[in-house]
């Protein structure tokens, strides 16, 4: 084992992995690559470093890309220009929305909305409201108190001598 | 883009969410000015000073306010089962259908031009025929000696209040509870 071989700083461990990327990507110097070899014939951390990068290498050495159209960059440019002079609406909604469909979809959509609203009871309205009693007594109206008596005069007289109490109307 | 059509549906319906509650709810408060459900009337009422009940209470015609003023003096000085009854009879009531009760209403007002003596009869054979069950309740209406004992209105008003009340509350228990509070 040479001397440089002895002092050489382990790529991975001192976290400076450039000089291993170098190597898995056959772009390092001849003499650098031989240290690594050897490096990495007593590290295994290294050799498993460099072998991961290297599929990736071979992974892209297999890949094909597709070829770009000659006119690629005429119609990219021609595209973006036409996309500039969009009016607002048309950039929003896209090319291929079409009002029709969409108002009468919208339409149904909020006539089922409000028939939900007038169908389903909505609590907070029926409950009667939780206030004071102060409010309370400030809201009740003397004809509301009148009818209720009416009524509990008409529920007496009906079922007067029922319970025991007196007979007599109210 | 099929997201933009998405928006402007899910924006739409919470639009019309949003301006039909307030509408419905409005709707609702117009009913009356200060509505108070029936049930809860009564038991406003209770926790009212007497200074503040007559200030309501002068706001009804001479006439009206002196029967409203009589009958709540009757209602405060009903024994506490009595009471007790009552307000399970008329939260029945309340539970009844608008046009129900305005039926149980019109046939009350029928019962009333019915002389003082025949009304205790009246009285007498509703309270009976409530508390039968149906099939026998039918029998005894349908029967030769309750068609001789009640002529054809008193027929048709027993009928019509047998078919119309509710249920009547069970018996009442030997001892009332002690209650300073009106009906409800």
């Amino acid at each position: 084992m040479t001397m440089r071989e002895q002092t050489m700083n382990c790529p991975v461990t001192t976290g400076n992995p450039q000089a291993l990327l170098d190597y898995a990507a056959r772009t390092a110097a001849p003499e650098q690559a031989s240290v690594l070899a050897r490096h990495m014939a007593i590290c295994p951390e290294c050799a498993r470093f460099a072998e991961a990068q290297s599929q990736v290498w071979s992974a892209l050495d297999a890949w094909d890309a597709e070829p770009v159209p000659s006119d690629f960059d005429e119609r990219l440019y021609a595209r973006i220009d036409a996309e500039s002079r969009r009016s607002f609406w048309s950039r929003i909604l896209g090319d291929s929305f079409a009002w029709k469909p969409a108002v009468s979809f919208a339409g149904a959509l909020a006539t089922v909305a409000v028939a939900l609203v007038l169908v389903v009871p909505p609590n907070r309205v029926d409950q009667p409201s939780v206030t004071s009693p102060d409010t309370a007594r400030a809201e009740l109206d003397a004809e509301q108190v009148e009818r209720a008596l009416e009524d509990l005069e008409m529920l007496r007289q009906l079922s007067a001598g029922t319970s025991g109490g007196s007979s007599q109307a109210l | 883009m099929k997201y933009a059509l998405q928006f402007v549906a899910l924006l739409l319906v919470l639009v019309s969410c949003a301006t039909a509650q307030p509408f419905r709810a409005r709707a609702k408060d117009n009913r009356a000015p200060g509505f108070i459900p029936p049930h809860l009337v009564m038991e406003r009422l209770s926790r009212m000073s007497p200074e503040e009940r007559k200030r309501m209470l002068d706001r009804l015609p001479e006439d009206k306010r002196r029967i409203t003023e009589e009958r709540l003096r009757e209602l405060e000085s009903m024994p506490p089962v009595a009471r007790e009854r009552l307000r399970k009879e008329f939260n029945d009531f309340q539970g009844l259908t608008p046009e129900k009760q305005q039926e149980l209403r019109n046939l009350f007002q029928r019962f009333s031009k019915v002389s003082e003596e025949r009304r205790h009869e009246l009285r007498r054979e509703l309270n009976r025929l409530r508390s039968m069950p149906p099939a026998r309740r039918a029998a005894r209406i349908g029967d030769e000696h309750f068609r001789s004992e009640f002529n054809d209105e008193e027929r048709e008003i027993l009928q019509g209040l047998v078919e119309t009340l509710p249920p009547p509350p069970p018996a009442p228990p030997r001892r009332g509870r002690p209650d300073s509070q009106l009906v409800n």
